[in-house]
């Protein structure tokens, strides 16, 4: 019984300062992704991959006559496209988790304050979520002389990684069903990269499953994934 | 009467017409409780009319409007002024626009911030200081200045000192209008992290109005979009800063320097 089995996915943008031109990205998409696999999406920049994974994380609207359905840590089968915002809200803090492309912090807040905040999230005491939120950041070799700085001035790599860990942080206490990953290691170096793959494959291995964008044949190698190519709508 | 226990506020159909000038037309929202909901829109949209508003600051032409107190559900046109403003100063913040102009020169920034406790019945002057500075440390603000007049504070710290007065009384749901306009950068971002700090630890629902979209990416887990006193789109914070759908929601996305 897949995790996600999206049975079709249509997604079209609307651009109203070009005279309400019409984009189709997906039409009758389909793919299923079960229980502890890694599906790699792989296709040319521009093809898609970012907008599935952002209508599967409910940032890009379904279009219409959409079916994908969801099963929830709690066996519940849902349908995607009849979430409302708050059924997104509630989803989002149990069942999904994404790793974006775009890392957005608050300002002037130190990385160690932005990791534990949401293990906090999750119900951890002070001391216990920033012990774990320690323990997360030495995992991914952010050094302990920038806990307090604000990541806005770290390299590619280290925003990365404190981003990767933002984003994971709530799935080490409560594993997520379906983890969203859109270029997860692009700005990483082999070292670093390998400390993430241990990291994702732990949660895999916890019986999440993972969907992501990663361009590189070591990662999918590293998450034994498999490799799913989109089909452009904007080619046919 | 409504039932729904994870909503807080609810506003059905709610018209405001000045002359000819339909500011707010037939608009409707849910806050749910903990939930953060941004109004943004360009001036003279109408947010702070509706804003202010739902706060039964200024009364409605017709339409209705439903808090859940700690009592249960009330109906805010029908509620007496004695009982709003009971509930306004127990249950409810309002940061207002340019909160300089509502602090008053003659009384003192700890004054300021001890009103609401005074008004709410509290008499002992030790603790009502204790509280005072315990609220003035956690914005970042000396505790040795509580006796001195606002006005020698600057912007940010006028701002601040008006969020810890309407936050005293442990308030339930706090209004905002454009509450970082006008503040440098580096104070706008300290203010946005002390409101995530404080919506996680109190469970604060809260409802602001800015035209920032950054302000709004940092804070809103749902936002609307008002033009023209119409609410013309509403969504997840993403959906509608990722993927607007409304021709002026892209305008304004597309403006947008973040």
């Amino acid at each position: 019984m897949p995790v996600l089995d999206i049975e079709a996915l249509n997604k079209e943008f609307v651009i109203h300062a070009q005279g309400s031109q019409r984009i189709t990205v997906f039409k009758g998409l389909g793919l299923q992704a079960f229980e502890g696999e890694c599906v790699s999406l792989r296709s040319p920049s521009g093809t898609g991959k970012s907008s599935l994974l952002r209508c599967l994380y409910g940032s890009y609207r379904l279009g219409e006559g959409s079916r994908v359905l969801l099963r929830k840590s709690s066996g519940e089968l849902i349908d995607l496209a009849q979430l409302d915002a708050s059924g997104w809200l509630l989803l989002r803090r149990l069942d999904i988790a994404m790793v974006s492309q775009f890392f957005r912090p608050v300002p002037r807040v130190g990385c160690l304050r932005l990791v534990t905040e949401p293990f906090l999230g999750e119900g951890l005491s002070e001391t216990l979520a920033e012990q774990q939120a320690k323990d997360l950041l030495r995992r991914l070799a952010i050094p302990a002389s920038l806990w307090q700085v604000a990541p806005r001035t770290f390299s590619g790599g280290e925003q990365q990684r404190v981003n990767l860990a933002v984003a994971l942080a709530s799935s080490l206490v409560h594993p997520r069903r379906l983890l969203l990953l859109d270029e997860p290691t692009a700005a990483l170096d082999p070292e670093n990269a390998k400390r993430v793959l241990g990291l994702l494959n732990e949660l895999k291995e916890q019986g999440c499953c993972l969907v992501g964008a990663f361009h590189s044949e070591a990662i999918e190698s590293g998450l034994q994934a498999r490799v799913v190519r989109l089909q452009s709508e904007k080619e046919s | 009467m409504n039932v729904d226990p994870s909503l807080i506020l609810r506003a059905e159909g709610v018209c405001k017409s000045f002359g000819r000038l339909r500011a707010v037309d037939n608009l409707s929202l849910d806050l749910g409780v903990g939930e953060t909901l941004v109004i943004v829109g360009e001036s003279g949209s109408g947010k702070s009319t509706l804003l202010s508003m739902l706060a039964g600051r200024q009364s409605i032409d017709s339409g209705r409007l439903s808090y859940q107190s700690r009592q249960g559900w009330v109906n805010l046109q029908t509620l007496s002024e004695r009982d709003r403003r009971r509930l306004s100063r127990t249950e409810w913040g309002f940061l207002q626009q340019h909160g300089h102009e509502a602090l008053r020169p003659h009384v003192s920034a700890g004054g300021h911030v001890s009103e609401r406790l005074m008004v709410n019945g509290h008499r002992h002057y030790g603790k009502i200081r204790a509280e005072v500075a315990s609220w003035m440390q956690r914005v970042e603000l000396d505790p040795r200045r509580m006796d001195e007049s606002p006005r020698v504070f600057s912007g940010g710290m006028q701002q601040r000192l008006r969020l810890i007065a309407n936050l005293i009384s442990s308030p339930r749901l706090l209004f905002m209008d454009e509450p970082t306009t006008g503040l440098d950068v580096s104070v706008q971002a300290r203010l946005l992290d002390l409101l995530k700090t404080l919506r996680a630890q109190l469970g604060l629902s809260m409802i602001l109005v800015t035209h920032d979209l950054g302000v709004a990416r940092m804070l809103a887990d749902r936002i609307l979009v008002m033009l023209n006193g119409e609410l013309v789109e509403a969504g997840l914070a993403d959906q509608v800063l990722e993927d607007p759908q409304h021709a002026y929601t892209q305008q304004l996305v597309a403006s947008s320097l973040l």
